[in-house]
């Protein structure tokens, strides 16, 4: 028995096919665009951990400064209090506030370590005032800072500005969280 | 794309030193003396490395010191936990950790070492069995290995019978004064910060790459292309010449593509 069938049908099925292909394409494609710019804020020495590295000096610090201003020290303790928040959070922009509160409470610290007699006359607090000061401002100025922001400023643009970053929206892949 | 989004994370994971755990930064291990935070003296690391050879020998015990800046927040015995499981070392191993800046230590043994030495007698070391702890929180760092050594080779001697001739090792240790930190700086800390730029390098030199690639077709895209083209005219001169009816050329070849040109053909009982 022969089977014809009909030119429109084909046309309807090559369509589908189509389709399908476009859709299914767009999505995989933005998703694993999506994931490589997620690699660098989550994977190991990304963003996230240049982060912790921060709240991690940021807790050194409060070592170094509880010798010399004593345990319960305001400034010491609003410093740990942002280092530790900024170490524990998983959210980007928690982090972003905390980390802020890091740099400011920091500031405060190496000011009254600075006036304190005890810390002036200690050449190995000096020191290690400098070090941890030195680390915090490499970790911050890091590479990783500035390419997560302009990777997922880019995909960003790419996702909101064509129509294919709208329909892959519509499937579901969201924007990247911006840190700066 | 699968395969170079996979690729590019394996490269990621490879650059990431490999002792980065987490939001603690530990070093990596170097043998018998991990001097990250360079307070040791070339003497003292030399007999240390030789004590620990003859303890190897003698008691089964493999020793590992290991001494860094800061402890990033970490409690220390849970970074001296986490730094000996990071290490792997095993029942036969004692690793001794210490935190200049911090002034804390602590020691950490495997299951064999804690049957041979007694665990509270180990741990005693630290304490009360030696000056150590006094030697180093007055940064007396060399004094504090020779003092821990010392009573660690008598309570061998005690626990094992075993005999191990310190043969003036440490002698120059234990006459030093307070020491002062010799470099302020930590290869550790370093290496971390080379770890993210090289990640985020890599990342830049991936993303270069694929638009590249992707901008436009590559030559063998353009001569695939051709090719499909010289075939598809080729096609739709001979269906003309042998009369050949099709319901559309051009949508046969759509559907060609897909292959679903054979499916149809044997729907329509032509294969």
């Amino acid at each position: 028995m022969k089977f014809n069938l009909p030119t429109w049908l084909c046309a309807v099925l090559a369509l589908v096919l189509v389709a399908f292909g476009l859709v299914f394409g767009t999505w995989s494609g933005y998703r694993e665009d999506r994931a490589d710019v997620t690699a660098l804020l989550e994977a190991d020495n990304g963003l996230m951990d240049v982060l912790s590295y921060r709240a991690a000096d940021g807790l050194n610090l409060c070592v170094v400064a509880r010798r010399h201003l004593g345990a319960d020290d305001a400034d010491v303790l609003a410093l740990e209090q942002s280092a530790r928040a900024l170490q524990q959070s998983t959210d980007l922009n928690v982090r972003r506030t905390e980390d802020a509160k890091l740099t400011v409470n920091v500031a405060d610290v190496s000011a009254r370590l600075n006036a304190s007699q005890s810390f002036l006359a200690s050449q190995r607090d000096q020191k290690y005032l400098e070090m941890l000061t030195a680390d915090l401002n490499n970790l911050k100025g890091s590479t990783a800072v500035t390419v997560y922001n302009e990777a997922a400023h880019a995909f960003n643009q790419k996702l909101g500005g064509s129509l294919f970053g709208t329909l892959a929206s519509m499937l579901g892949v969201q924007a990247c969280p911006v840190y700066q | 794309m699968k395969k170079r989004v996979f690729v590019l994370l394996l490269t990621l994971m490879l650059l990431v030193p490999l002792c980065a755990l987490g939001a603690l930064r530990m070093p990596e291990h170097r043998g018998t003396v991990t001097d990250d935070a360079n307070v040791l003296s070339a003497q003292t690391v030399s007999d240390l490395n030789s004590y620990a050879q003859k303890l190897a020998e003698k008691a089964d015990v493999n020793l590992h010191v290991a001494l860094v800046h800061f402890l990033d927040g970490a409690e220390v015995q849970s970074y001296a936990n986490t730094l000996f499981d990071l290490w792997e070392l095993e029942n036969d191993d004692l690793l001794l950790l210490g935190a200049a800046g911090e002034d804390s230590f602590a020691a950490v043994m495997g299951n064999d070492v804690q049957k041979v030495l007694g665990k509270t007698n180990a741990e005693n070391l630290l304490f009360t069995s030696s000056e150590f702890s006094s030697f180093f929180r007055t940064q007396q760092y060399d004094a504090a290995i020779a003092a821990y050594c010392t009573a660690l080779n008598e309570l061998v001697h005690k626990q094992t019978g075993e005999s191990i001739r310190m043969d003036g090792l440490f002698g120059q240790a234990a006459a030093d004064p307070i020491q002062q930190v010799q470099q302020y700086g930590s290869a550790l800390w370093s290496d971390v910060m080379q770890s993210i730029s090289e990640s985020s390098q890599d990342y830049l030199a991936h993303h270069e790459r694929e638009e590249r690639e992707e901008n436009g077709l590559t030559a063998g895209g353009w001569i695939v292309l051709i090719v499909l083209i010289v075939i598809m005219t080729r096609q739709s001169k001979a269906q003309r010449r042998y009369g050949q009816r099709r319901r559309s050329g051009c949508l046969t070849w759509i559907l060609g593509l897909f292959g679903l040109n054979i499916f149809i053909d044997f729907l329509r009982g032509r294969r």
